[in-house]
């Protein structure tokens, strides 16, 4: 196949390569979209989560201070 | 024993390794990648640790990470739920970025180190903050205070340390908690003032000093101080929260005004032109003029905070020492109001006080707290990174075809104090590298600050950055005080590592004007003679030649590149700069003019 044409050929396969990942990133991305209306806000309604609207200073609930403490990772 | 701590993922990714309570090496990955702030996992830091201490990944004993990544998680779904529906742009974000790598980083840690998932810690952020700073200072006993932007939830905390026969121990006794942060509160006005988060806060402490606090009553209106040395923000100014582009919102462009343009320049009537050949019009020295004062407003009133915070924890504790860590123990005019205001009669901060450090704390908490390890270290230089030897540079010299003379270390500090006495700017690689974001003697650019052109030409021609930045000053120890007003003769650690700023004497500000800021500061930086005896005396002759044994330092890099880290990136600098001159390692480098 004469040259020409496969780099014309490998062109078009790196132009829907990268067509083709916009559309899987827009799908992605639109999904979280959703899943964030579908959960997110009726989370806030239902729990009433509100962010330390008054900080001040308070105790940390745990601290590591042993090995076993180490190795959770929350 | 062998620990090894880890800190990546958000910025400033770094490992520090430790051998028996010894730290052996330190490191920084954007060194190696060339990325500012790299966040990534640092192979190459971790790498160059244990080529360091000559060992593999197996040979360790522990490996810590610097804070519990499932805490942070918790946090972030806390906070996009608290403040729905605006965090609706950047959950899908958030998510993609959590679940393709950072609920992951127990594994991933584990597959790139091929160790057993038993030796694997995770100490919270603040703790690894608190124990970088604690461990790595004299003291037998401290309270502890660390302030940065944001952790798991902490954004500041206080505890106690303490050491003696049987082991030691460090504690956060109370901490404040998101969105309530100093560190996000300056990373705002950072962004307001036409500068990147997380990198140009302490452009905005520069500017600072060409402005008069006079919005500081605005400021306050964004945050309250409590008589416990406690604060919360008002979140209606801000969006830092539910945006993962803005810090600040409309409310706050009400109460402010309109951004600064950040490719606009900086120009008030105290800054210099040098030959830029466009006078400002009145209408501009204006706008800057009140941007000067904003920088200056809020620099004001987190200083004020801080040493609430600080005076308040002196108060409860009754301790002498305080170890400060987190991003606002860079604050080094803050600083200095700690060591004048608060009560406290030692301050200890270590000079990668940022996240980087908390790789090195993550690994000092382990060791002595978690496997009740004694103390045999103490920081007292901030030479912890990679060497390279004088073959690799004579190598990176021959392949830039650059013909290059040996002298020896008397002949080379010979001929760079007379290059720095003529007025010449030179490059200044040796030894190991820094541990931290500041140049300390080992890869820095030095100039004599005895002429007041030197700063404009420093900025413009070497480094190509902005002409109102500040430079700062390495002076030998024993006369510090002859230049400066130090706090406490300049015994405080922090003065070693440029973190606490000091007033030049009024009889020296005309003998060293290109390191004396617009309020008459400087960033001062002490050289020892028993911590670095080459830049020692090299200060020395430059001082026995012009008079002033201070140099101008500032690191080696151009505008927005790391510091240089090989030979060849040294050289590369080098000829990109208007630099007359270079010490590599033993080799000198001269351009011909």
């Amino acid at each position: 196949m004469p040259r020409r044409a496969v780099e014309v050929l490998l062109a078009l396969w790196r132009a829907w390569a990268r067509v083709a990942g916009a559309i899987l990133d827009f799908l992605a991305w639109a999904t979280l979209v959703l899943l964030y209306f579908l959960v997110v806000p009726p989370l806030f309604l239902v729990c009433r989560v509100r962010l330390n609207p008054r900080s001040g200073w308070t105790r940390p609930p745990r601290q590591t201070q042993s090995l076993e403490e180490a190795s959770a990772q929350f | 024993m062998r620990i090894l701590g880890i800190s990546c993922f958000y910025h400033d990714a770094a490992a520090a390794l430790l051998e028996d309570g010894r730290l052996v090496a330190a490191g920084m990955q954007e060194a190696y990648s060339r990325v500012k702030h790299d966040p990534h996992y640092p192979k190459d830091a971790i790498e160059f640790c244990l080529r360091r201490a000559g060992c593999r990944p197996q040979d360790l004993d522990y490996v810590v990470f610097y804070e519990k990544p499932f805490s942070k998680f918790h946090r972030l779904l806390q906070t996009l739920v608290g403040t729905a529906p605006r965090s609706w742009r950047v959950f899908p974000k958030a998510m993609q970025a959590w679940f393709s790598e950072k609920l992951w980083i127990r594994n991933i840690l584990l597959e790139r180190l091929g160790i057993e998932a038993s030796r694997l810690l995770f100490v919270d952020h603040h703790l690894s903050h608190a124990a970088s700073s604690f461990f790595c200072s004299p003291f037998p006993d401290a309270a502890v205070l660390t302030i940065d932007g944001v952790g798991e939830w902490a954004t500041a905390s206080w505890g106690l340390g303490s050491s003696g026969p049987h082991g030691s121990r460090l504690s956060l006794e109370e901490e404040i908690r998101f969105p309530h942060s100093i560190g996000l509160l300056y990373s705002a006005f950072t962004a307001f003032l036409g500068f990147e988060v997380n990198e140009g806060e302490y452009k905005v402490m520069g500017m600072a000093a060409y402005g008069s606090p006079r919005h500081e009553e605005k400021v306050r209106k964004l945050v309250r101080c409590f008589p416990d040395g406690s604060f919360e923000l008002n979140m209606d100014y801000f969006s830092f929260h539910y945006s993962d582009h803005a810090t600040y919102n409309r409310a706050f462009e009400r109460l402010f005004g309109e951004p600064r343009d950040p490719s606009a320049r900086f120009v008030t009537s105290r800054t210099s032109l040098y030959d830029d050949p466009t006078p400002p019009s009145p209408a501009e020295l204006e706008r800057n003029q009140e941007y000067a004062d904003i920088a200056a407003s809020v620099q004001k009133v987190v200083e004020d905070l801080v040493v609430a915070m600080a005076s308040a924890l002196q108060r409860r504790t009754g301790r002498e020492a305080l170890c400060m860590a987190g991003g606002v123990a860079f604050n080094c005019l803050a600083n200095r109001r700690i060591l004048r205001e608060t009560g406290f009669k030692e301050l200890f901060i270590q000079p990668a006080a940022g996240d980087a450090g908390g790789a090195l704390g993550a690994a000092l908490f382990a060791h002595h707290v978690l496997l009740r390890q004694p103390r045999r270290f103490a920081m007292e230089h901030a030479f912890w990174g990679e060497a390279f030897s004088d073959e690799q540079a004579r190598a990176a010299a021959a392949a830039a075809g650059l013909a290059a003379s040996e002298p020896g270390e008397e002949g080379l500090l010979e001929r760079a104090a007379e290059a720095l006495s003529a007025g010449k700017v030179i490059g200044f690689y040796r030894d190991r590298a820094e541990w931290g974001p500041r140049a300390l003697g080992h890869r820095s650019i030095l100039a004599s600050p005895t002429k007041p052109e030197m700063k404009d030409i420093v900025n413009i021609k070497i480094k190509f950055r902005e002409p109102y930045r500040p430079f700062a000053p390495s002076v030998l120890a024993e006369r510090a005080g002859e230049y400066f007003e130090l706090e406490q003769d300049g015994r405080p650690y922090p003065y070693r590592y440029m973190l606490l700023t000091a007033d030049v004497r009024p009889s020296k500000r005309s003998a060293i004007p290109a390191v004396t800021h617009a309020d008459g500061s400087a960033r001062v930086q002490l050289v020892r003679r028993d911590s670095d005896p080459a830049y020692w005396r090299l200060i020395e002759r430059v001082g026995q030649s012009t008079g002033s044994p201070v140099l101008l330092n500032t690191s080696f890099n151009l505008k927005g590149e790391p510091i240089v880290h090989t030979p060849a990136e040294a050289i590369a600098s080098y000829l990109k700069s208007g630099l007359d001159a270079c010490v590599l390692g033993g080799l000198w480098l001269e351009k011909k003019n």
